[in-house]
């Protein structure tokens, strides 16, 4: 029972950061690096939201 | 220096959405391709490991058990693949089984895909492929290959140290999705232990007789090319590693289960009910560290310039040649080690035999081919037909 709290809470946890991460990108304005590195962090949260890996 | 524009941006967005969808969407594919296969005329009966455990119903973790029946009363067998699903040779064998057994006395229930949800798991950071196929009279059968653990996606977060139930031995986080490391399992437990739980209850009601669980090893581990047994177990296991040497030409050692090492089939299930387990393990090339690409082909035959340099130094524990180590001859020693103990477990207990038929053994498999032995789900019956 505490492990699926937690698998939601994760997964909660990972929608709040690509929300937060996709803000970032967008207000970005000065660093190239930065929207890259944005995009990186992103992907293994996307993935595991839509349950692919 | 250059600023992030909105073109920028909109470019940036679109390259890793590309890579993003070209690597994502095989692993999502991988994730809902049925394996299929074509029950036989044996096959008497379909259930899920769920009718033994209800908590596991509808979980990515509940997987059919096969079950053939004959019509004489007698023993009872539980045969299981795939409880590493890196390792198929037990599915392939345990579905030529399903395709093809014949039960005449007593029962046997097979499982393909024990731990389902490693099988729908992929190793693509070591350079596993997604599947791999097999030639078959009708073209080519295909598989998913799967990883030794489940899948993150079905049981998640790992413990920092896993402790086993009941035995309270430290164990590897991973192993807490290593159903050869969560015997005999837990009721109120992670899926994996839910797993090997409701196995557990099907050898306790069905009064099983033996359990045999199909694996393989690295050439370069010594408890390869062997039958793994506790003492208990270790007097069938004998006779049928001396009967398939002097009948069938082949080496099948014996592995004593250690006895403070805990939570695998081979010690949890004598222990725990008043079955004899045996885990046998058959020789994989591809599992091995020091080979070349882990490409389908190395898989299917074995074949490897490096583990070939290795054998020349004596580093390997099982024989190694050019000719390799095919998938065909460890799915065949797979298939005749367990008729063998079988045969052996009803000589000496007549009145729990269980006879099958139309099994193929390891010279037929060697010989045809293990392909021969698959059916073509296109043209069979559809409601004998069952994704896996």
């Amino acid at each position: 029972m505490l492990a699926r709290i937690i698998m939601v809470a994760y997964y909660l946890i990972s929608a709040f950061f690509v929300l937060v991460t996709v803000q970032n990108l967008l207000r970005e304005k000065d660093s190239r690096d930065r929207v890259v590195l944005y995009l990186v962090t992103l992907i293994p949260f996307i993935l595991r939201l839509l349950r692919i890996k | 220096m250059k600023t992030a524009g909105t073109g920028f941006k909109l470019a940036m967005v679109a390259v890793f959405m590309t890579l993003m969808i070209a690597g994502g969407l095989p692993l999502r594919e991988h994730r809902q391709f049925p394996v299929e296969i074509v029950c036989g005329p044996g096959v008497k009966e379909i259930r899920n490991l769920s009718d033994y455990l209800p908590s596991l119903k509808g979980t990515a973790a509940d997987t059919p058990v096969f079950i053939l029946s004959g019509k004489e009363p007698g023993g009872a067998v539980l045969v299981m693949g795939a409880t590493h699903a890196n390792e198929p040779e037990g599915l392939l064998s345990v579905a030529i089984m399903i395709e093809n057994a014949v039960v005449e006395k007593g029962t046997v229930f097979l499982i393909p895909l024990f731990n389902r949800s490693a099988s729908l798991n992929t190793r693509p950071g070591e350079g596993y492929p997604l599947y791999f196929s097999i030639r078959t009279p009708w073209g080519q059968k295909k598989f998913r290959m799967g990883n030794r653990d489940a899948s993150p996606l079905d049981q998640w977060p790992d413990p920092d140290v896993y402790i086993h139930y009941p035995e309270k031995q430290m164990l590897s986080y991973l192993d807490i999705r290593n159903t050869n490391r969560t015997w005999p399992g837990r009721r109120n437990g992670l899926p994996m232990e839910q797993v090997t739980l409701a196995a557990m209850e099907l050898l306790r009601q069905q009064k099983v007789d033996l359990a045999i669980d199909l694996h393989g090893a690295e050439t370069m581990f010594p408890v390869t090319n062997c039958i793994v047994a506790p003492e208990k177990s270790m007097r069938i296991a004998t006779l049928a590693s001396l009967t398939v040497k002097s009948m069938e030409g082949f080496e099948n050692h014996l592995e004593s289960s250690p006895q403070k090492f805990r939570g695998l089939s081979h010690r949890e299930i004598g222990d725990y009910s008043d079955t004899l387990p045996f885990l046998l393990e058959s020789p994989i090339p591809f599992l091995d560290q020091p080979t070349g690409a882990k490409t389908e082909q190395l898989f299917l035959d074995g074949r490897d310039e490096f583990l070939l340099n290795l054998s020349r130094k004596k580093k390997l524990f099982v024989p190694y040649d050019e000719s390799g180590w095919s998938l065909d001859r460890r799915v065949g020693q797979h298939l005749s080690v367990s008729l063998e103990i079988i045969r052996q477990y009803s000589r000496k207990n007549p009145d729990r035999a269980i006879v099958i038929k139309n099994v193929p053994r390891y010279s037929d498999v060697v010989n045809d081919g293990l392909g021969s032995y698959f059916h073509q789900p296109a043209s069979a019956d559809k409601s004998r037909v069952v994704k896996l």
